[in-house]
């Protein structure tokens, strides 16, 4: 079963002056498994959206339901959040146990596990993040290196075994090695834990390689939606919008817009420069 | 004007950062120093102005050692630097007199600090947000409150310590053009520091760190060149540097030294189209 | 959102009490303070808080503000009162049932400890009610700057002020942030007694304290990257001036002083009544 958002829309601060309607009209579904890349300006909405997601925030008007289970109702949200796990952008604002083990087996102990599913899925989580269990086991989260603090949050989260995984801005600040190493902990997790995935990203180079949809969020409406080929192809759009698409989206379009009439749907080098030998041989047959 | 002897650097902790640098920042020159995280590069940052003192070596700013405690002030008047998180280096409640924080701290007397303070944010252009409260303002523009803070004490180094890595493309891009516009227009001597291979393009001359030491050093040209050592210490090559390469490899089109996209998309225009 | 907060509860709007000097409107608080103090006539309380509703006017504080900051005292005012009723015994007595004795001089103790009380409170809230926080704390560093030679470190508390001011909205947010962060983690904030619900905050406030430790350190570096050494030898951007408008500010605070010690010296009504209490009722 699906999260599924229909009509969402939310606004900060009803009745006051300052009422700021950040979400309208929103609906949405993210199927099982599915990789669903979001992105946006700062300040289109997508923190509210995903904070929506789990029940951290409640619609004004519309509904979220998870798996069936309506994110209004205080009971079934409970129910809800135990099946979506979320990343947030910064490590620190959830590390905060004595030792590595004992904060990852923080989000399996709320579920309420037996000790001994605890300790397995802690064993496991860090495995998939690549921690070595005998260095960092026992070793206190805040002596951690950047990229490890990371792991650590991100086994935190996996540990809870989520059924929809939720990520804001994971790679924000990392180097492009962390980076890549990153991303691809987030499909291996995927593929191992059948876990579908949002991530919010600036990044439409990370986006363009891992996600399945893409939904564009603007000054809080869906803008656009859809697979990477057909949300990249609208590089120019993308890039008035303040949004920066894949340097091979946008060399695309430019050279499109040069006279060379090359296929839509380009945001990969590797694709671009394959489009471009075909166009080449294309026009020596002519 | 500001040079760095045979500099070694081991925190306290016992963990080395920095092992034998030595670099010159020649007068009005753009470098860029580009490394993966846990590189030194920060910790070179950070003995620019003697934030910390060298182990080994020196770090001599216009004739000044950073060692001298009596000389520090005037260093670090000379050497300004802006650091990665944007909400922790603004000082007051006020943009314009957190702008005017390190002036008073130099004793600028009052009608000079105003014309110092009116100018600089200007230069960053955020001159109509004067009276606003810095925790509304978005991370670019802080970041910009936060250059326009050093350039209020006029000086001739301006070191960005990572200061783009907390900013989405859009601040990023902001900061970038306001970093060259000052190169550009004032002539002012730009260190930058990040992580960003792209960042690294418009510079004059670009430092490659590793593990603490000095891995490679060109210009922009001749770093890139050398994809693959960048790749195996964890960095990688700019986009556009990465799409020539693979042009030439697959003989669909040689673009010489071509390294924006604007310089490629009419290159690539002009071989293919034959105009 | 947090981020929408006012600090402490500045109204914003222009007036001539608004645009006084920090300093001004401190040492005016001072000798308002005096003039409440040395009022010992329950009517000359009247005249005080006439005074201080003119005051207002002046302000364009909207007179709920003034009430709003007196609220808190809604349970403090009452026991005040009635202590005061039940423990003097001076005076005419007026009630005399079993251990319970009200007296004329209790009545007139019990009402005027109350109004002091507001016409304090009130004082101080237009103070704060006219003045930024920061320019609060400018005025004070600079009331307290001559206290240099005795150590006294008013530039560095001003500085702390400040840097608090600063943080207080950043830190909310932040707050915020990890409180979801633990919350998406099925951190169970709201059940069980005080101590779980204590112990249930820690992964809260650990990040929170660990982040703002860090935070300070990046803090102190960039200040000392900015030349920060201390308030030795330091100029400031604002120049404080006094105007005339501060001196007359001044005159008018004088006069209400004056004025509270000649009325109550030549018209001592209380006292008055008191006496006609007595003859009336005959009661000793």
């Amino acid at each position: 079963m699906p999260i599924v958002i229909e009509n969402l829309t939310y606004t900060y601060q009803t009745g006051s002056v300052n009422a700021f309607t950040a979400l309208k009209d929103i609906s949405l579904t993210i199927e099982d498994g599915e990789f669903v890349g979001l992105i946006g300006h700062t300040g289109s909405g997508k923190s509210t959206l995903i904070q929506q997601l789990n029940g951290l925030m409640q619609p004004t008007s519309g509904r979220v339901t998870v798996d069936g289970f309506d994110m209004n109702d205080k009971k079934q949200r409970k129910s809800g959040r135990a099946l979506v796990g979320m990343v947030f952008q910064y490590p620190d604002y959830q590390l905060f146990d004595e030792t590595v083990y004992k904060d990852i087996s923080f989000g399996p102990k709320n579920l309420k596990l037996d000790e001994a599913e605890i300790d397995r899925r802690v064993r496991e989580a860090m495995r998939l993040v690549g921690l070595d269990f005998d260095e960092f086991a026992e070793k206190s989260p805040f002596e951690l290196s950047g990229g490890e603090k990371r792991r650590t949050a991100l086994a935190g989260i996996i540990a809870m075994y989520p059924k929809y995984l939720v990520l804001d801005e994971p790679m924000a600040g990392l180097d492009p090695s962390g980076r890549k190493a990153v991303l691809e902990m987030i499909e291996g997790f995927r593929k191992q834990l059948g876990c579908a995935v949002v991530m919010v990203s600036h990044s439409m180079d990370d986006i363009a390689r891992s996600a399945e949809k893409v939904v564009v969020l603007r000054s809080g409406e869906i803008f656009k939606m859809g697979t990477p080929r057909e949300i990249f192809s609208m590089a120019d759009e993308l890039n008035e919008m303040g949004l920066e698409p894949p340097f091979a989206a946008r060399m695309a379009a430019s050279l499109r817009r040069g006279g060379i009439d090359l296929p839509h749907g380009l945001y990969t080098n590797e694709a671009l420069v394959d489009a471009l030998e075909a166009w080449k041989r294309g026009e020596k047959h002519v | 004007m500001l040079s760095i002897k045979n500099v070694s650097f081991t925190y306290d902790s016992g963990t080395p950062a920095l092992e034998n640098v030595s670099l010159d920042i020649r007068e009005g020159e753009f470098l860029c120093i580009v490394g993966h995280n846990g590189s030194g590069k920060s910790t070179l940052a950070k003995m620019l102005n003697g934030l910390l003192l060298p182990t080994e070596g020196a770090v001599i700013v216009d004739g000044m050692d950073t060692a001298d405690d009596d000389r520090l002030l005037d260093i670090r008047r000379r050497v300004g630097i802006v650091f990665q998180n944007p909400d922790n280096q603004i000082v007051t409640t006020v943009v314009r007199e957190d702008v005017a924080f390190g002036p008073e701290n130099l004793g600028i007397p009052t009608e000079e600090m105003i014309v110092r303070v009116d100018e600089a944010l200007k230069s960053v252009g955020m001159e109509s947000y004067a009276e606003s409260a810095p925790h509304m303002l978005s991370g670019g523009q802080k970041q910009r409150i936060a250059i326009a803070g050093m350039l209020a004490m006029e000086p001739n180094v301006l070191v960005l310590d990572e200061a783009t890595a907390m900013l989405d493309p859009y601040g990023r891009r902001d900061i970038l053009k306001i970093v060259h516009e000052l190169h550009e227009k004032k002539g002012i001597t730009v260190v930058m520091i990040t992580q960003y291979m792209e960042e690294a393009l418009g510079a004059e001359r670009v430092i490659v760190m590793n593990s603490g030491h000095i891995e490679m050093e060109g210009t922009p040209q001749e770093v890139f060149a050398r994809g693959d050592e960048l790749r195996k210490i964890g960095l990688d090559v700019p986009a556009a540097i990465e799409l020539r390469e693979l042009l030439k490899e697959r003989n669909i089109a040689d673009l010489g030294n071509a390294m924006t996209l604007e310089e490629i998309s009419e290159g690539l225009c002009r071989s293919l189209l034959k105009i | 959102m947090f981020k929408d907060i006012t600090l402490g509860q500045y109204f914003p709007v222009d007036s001539p009490v608004h645009r006084l000097d920090p300093r001004t409107k401190l040492i005016l608080l001072v000798m308002y303070i005096v003039a409440v103090f040395i009022a010992k006539d329950l009517w000359v309380f009247g005249f005080i808080i006439a005074f201080m509703l003119f005051m207002t006017a002046m302000s364009r504080v909207p007179l709920s503000y003034i009430t709003k900051a007196i609220k808190p005292m809604k349970w403090l005012l009452p026991l005040m009162f009635l202590l005061n009723l039940f423990m003097v015994k001076t005076g005419t007595v007026l009630v005399q049932w079993q251990f319970i004795t009200i007296t004329t001089g209790g009545v007139r103790q019990a009402l005027f400890i109350v109004l002091r009380l507001i016409a304090l409170v009130s004082g101080a809230s237009l103070l704060t009610l006219t003045t930024t926080p920061v320019s609060l704390t400018e005025g004070l560093e600079r009331l307290f700057a001559p206290l240099k030679v005795i150590k006294f470190p008013a530039h560095e508390l001003a500085m702390m002020m400040t840097i608090a001011l600063r943080f207080i909205p950043t830190l909310l947010e932040e707050a915020d942030k990890i409180m979801k962060a633990q919350l998406a983690r099925g951190a169970d904030l709201e059940s069980g007694n005080v101590l779980k619900r204590a112990k249930a905050m820690l992964p809260i406030l650990i990040p929170l304290f660990v982040n703002s430790f860090r935070r300070a350190e990046e803090l102190a570096l960039a200040m000392e990257s900015r030349c920060y050494h201390g308030g030795e030898g330091r100029t400031r951007l604002k120049v404080l001036r006094f105007h005339w408008r501060d001196l007359i500010a001044f005159l008018i605070m004088a006069a209400l002083i004056a004025s509270v010690i000649i009325l109550q010296n030549t018209f001592p009504i209380d006292h008055w009544i008191a006496q006609a209490f007595k003859n009336l009722t005959g009661l000793k």
